[in-house]
């Protein structure tokens, strides 16, 4: 195979491939497209920022040792935001972590320990006023996500945070179309019951 | 009739729900995470190593091997034996300047062998009778080992048994 002029517009089959012959780059240009949107799911699963790090590393490492086995006919990025969902999920079952704080993880005790878990959530560009009111509409909603059941959790990130279809939800998760379906449905319902107040 | 058929299959169900949740943003690891991540992969070798590995690897292991060993050591000789006699008749190099350089290399090695196996069998003999042993069961012994490693070296050396006779099958 040869090489990609510019690996930042290559398709991730080629990327992939291009990992596959030991290109060192290639490993690079697959951490820096998935790290956010991988780190991003597993952040709002977990809800800590120490764990979700420790996890995505462990999703990185899962899924670029495992890159021989990779086969083209399956998208790239089912197979890693599957792994990152077992993984954070795993970790619910080892850890309950029931609720969600702007200001830091549950288990956050001292002022250290609480800047270090907390959520960080960028400026959209707007004025001080708006981008107050953005942080505190933000909060609310991840909030109320954090509330939901894991596998609620987990269709309503990657169909309306991550922007996935639904049949790429369905293989990233294991669950039947219908399901996945069902499960956003419910998702939706308890969400617009949790954050109806704010919304109004 | 499941639950599929029932539901609207429109995202835009509740459009300000769903512009809530899209405007969420994308959260960033710390600055160190790609590097944490590589610290802990192992990316694979190129594959033109591999290519001339396993070609390497296939002539130098099993039965082949010791062949390619024999005509390695054969090769070496017989160059070396050339480059001398060329050397030799070129005049490049005398008899002479081989007999002054060689003479007191082999007699330097053989004086220092010979006192090696004479320093070894003297501590032998002093200190058999120490152990209790007797020569004749050292002996037995020692011819033991060296019957069990030819043993050991010939089943190495021999052609692994799910290769041989399959010459028919692969024509």
């Amino acid at each position: 195979m040869t090489v990609p002029y510019e690996l930042a517009d290559a398709a991730d089959a080629d990327v992939v491939a291009w990992a596959q012959e030991g290109h060192e780059s290639a490993f690079r240009e697959l951490i820096r497209r998935y790290q956010r949107p991988v780190f991003s799911l597993i952040y709002r699963m977990v809800r800590d920022r120490e764990t979700a790090e420790d996890l995505a590393q462990e999703t990185f490492v899962k899924v670029l040792n495992a890159i021989d086995t990779y086969r083209p006919e399956h998208k790239f990025s089912s197979w890693i935001f599957k792994i990152a969902n077992n993984t954070a999920i795993d970790q619910l079952r080892r850890k309950e972590l029931d609720t969600l704080s702007l200001e830091g993880a549950p288990d956050a005790v001292t002022p250290e320990r609480q800047a270090a878990t907390a959520l960080q959530i960028g400026s959209g560009g707007e004025s001080p006023l708006e981008e107050i009111e953005a942080r505190e509409l933000g909060a609310q909603i991840e909030a109320a996500i954090g509330k939901l059941r894991p596998e609620y959790r987990a269709c309503i990130i990657l169909r309306h945070v991550e922007g996935r279809p639904y049949e790429e939800i369905a293989e990233i998760l294991g669950l039947p179309l219908g399901t996945v379906k069902t499960y956003i449905h419910r998702a939706r319902g308890e969400l617009r019951e949790l954050l109806g107040p704010v919304r109004d | 009739m499941t639950d599929e058929h029932n539901l609207p299959n429109n995202p835009a169900e509740d459009p300000a729900l769903e512009r809530q949740l899209a405007g969420l943003p994308m959260l960033v690891p710390g600055a160190t995470f790609m590097e944490r991540v590589l610290r802990h992969v192992r990316i694979p070798y190129p594959l033109w190593f591999l290519r001339v590995r396993a070609w390497a690897k296939g002539w130098v292991t099993g039965p082949r091997g010791w062949g390619m060993l024999a005509t390695f050591s054969v090769v070496t000789a017989a160059t070396w034996g050339v480059a001398l006699a060329v050397a030799v008749r070129t005049r490049s190099l005398s008899q002479a300047a081989i007999a002054n350089l060689a003479g007191p290399i082999w007699t330097a090695a053989s004086a220092a062998t010979s006192a090696q196996l004479h320093a070894a069998w003297t501590w032998l003999l002093g200190a058999l009778p120490a152990t209790g042993m007797q020569l004749e069961v050292l002996v037995a012994s020692y011819l033991g080992i060296a019957a069990l490693s030819a043993v050991g070296l010939w089943r190495l050396a021999r052609t692994p048994a799910h290769t041989r006779n399959v010459s028919h099958v692969a024509r």
